[in-house]
């Protein structure tokens, strides 16, 4: 049990981290809403996901 | 003459996303800074001189060590026989004022029998995230002498950098109660914990394992609350803690009258009478006591009467009857409203209950008035 929700826990951390990297990706290289709003929404979410990545919140 | 090309409207766009990351980047090391800080500051411990250990939550829970919810244990140990107590803080971090005053206690300790147990930040992990998008200060400063002491304020729940996801629903082990998904994080509701379970839950089962091999008689976890939650200012106690010193209701029980835990507590001076498990304190005991009671005062009126004292007599048996009457007529008031809290206020579920209408209706003529219900 502590073993499988530690590999949970990983897996959470490798998900957050491919989810920012897709929001980061799609900031520079998207075909569907390309407007200047979404530029920052992009920008902006981006901002938990990295934080996570990074263990600090 | 060379002219300068304007950009392209392209390349612009490439720059403004840039700009756009960059902001991001600058935005997520200023938030990501006071996380960080609250995450990793140390607070300071100041001791009084009778520290004679520190243990850690891990020594009673293996695999514990190393994680976020690994805590220290400051043992006072008198070395004198006596009784052993736990006093445990900050099993939910946001409740400041209960680690503070496991420090105050450490550093004013003068412990002269038994041993004392202090553990100042019971969830630890939870103590390391703050409750920042509730607009919650991250640390309190305390003035004192030699300075200000800065103070962490955490989150109800474990970090969910430590244990996450959440499930849809937490189930408590053993009871299976359902409870709110978050609570799988909150150290009060994953007693008495798993040792193989949740890093809460296994915090949890290290504090009962702590319990047991220490043999705590006395374990206090303090805790705050808001001035509208049912429980604020309130002692919270299994009933079993509370004066009713009794084993299991039997039949036995009620025509023997043997219990080894009357005993005990008699021992101690505990009961108003005399009580040992050879005697009990047996039915036919207790019937003879009421008869033989009756009797008297019976043998005493009438020995009144044969004197010619019969106002006496009469006074006699109506002051008992007046007396007796008036104190069950207490009894009786004190157990209403007992139950009227009960039913009343739901204060055996700890949440509000809408009455039913023929209750409020005879509640309606009664001289006190229950609370407003939404």
């Amino acid at each position: 049990m502590v073993v499988i929700e530690q590999i949970i826990h990983v897996i959470y951390i490798v998900i957050a981290g491919i989810i920012g990297f897709f929001l980061m990706r799609n900031l520079f290289k998207r075909t569907g809403r390309t407007g200047i709003v979404y530029d920052i929404v992009y920008a902006y979410c981006f901002i938990p996901f990295l934080l996570r990545v990074l263990g600090i919140k | 003459m060379e002219t300068k090309k304007a950009p392209e409207r392209g390349t612009l766009r490439l720059y403004l996303k840039i700009f756009f990351f960059v902001v991001a980047l600058v935005l997520a090391f200023f938030g990501g800074k006071e996380f960080y800080e609250l995450r990793h500051y140390k607070e300071t411990v100041v001791s009084a001189p009778g520290l004679t250990e520190v243990k850690m939550l891990s020594d009673y829970l293996d695999n514990l060590k190393g994680t976020w919810m690994d805590t220290p244990i400051f043992v006072y140990d008198s070395g004198v026989s006596g009784g052993s107590v736990l006093y445990m803080a900050n099993v939910h971090p946001y409740e400041p004022a209960t680690s503070l005053s496991a420090y105050i206690m450490m550093e004013n300790i003068k412990v002269t029998k038994g041993k004392i147990f202090v553990i100042p930040q019971g969830n630890r992990s939870a103590s390391t995230t703050g409750m920042l998008a509730n607009a919650y200060p991250k640390f309190f400063t305390i003035e004192t002498e030699f300075g200000g002491k800065k103070y962490r304020i955490g989150d109800r729940g474990t970090n969910p950098l430590d244990q996450w996801p959440d499930p849809f629903t937490y189930v408590n082990y053993p009871s299976k109660q359902n409870l709110a998904y978050q609570d799988i994080r909150n150290m009060n509701r994953t007693y008495p914990g798993r040792k193989d379970g949740t890093l809460t839950e296994r915090a949890s089962y290290a504090i009962m394992e702590l319990i047991r091999q220490e043999k705590i008689d006395l374990s206090i976890d303090a805790h705050e609350a808001s001035l509208m939650y049912p429980v604020v200012g309130t002692y919270v106690a299994h009933e079993r803690s509370f004066d009713r010193v009794v084993g299991t209701m039997t039949e036995e029980l009620f025509t023997e009258g043997k219990d080894e835990f009357l005993a005990t507590a008699a021992e101690h001076g505990l009961t108003y009478v005399p009580y040992n498990l050879e005697f009990g304190s047996p039915l036919w005991y207790r019937c003879g006591r009421h008869l033989t009671g009756a009797l008297e005062i019976q043998n005493t009126a009438a020995n009144l009467i044969k004197n010619g004292q019969k106002d006496t007599a009469i006074e006699l048996l109506t002051t008992y009857a007046y007396n007796n009457a008036e104190k069950w007529h207490k009894e009786w008031l004190a157990l209403g409203d007992d139950l009227l809290g009960t039913y009343m206020w739901g204060n055996k579920d700890m949440k509000l209950q809408k009455p039913n209408a023929w209750w409020s209706d005879i509640m309606s003529k009664a001289p006190i008035k229950p609370l407003e219900t939404k």
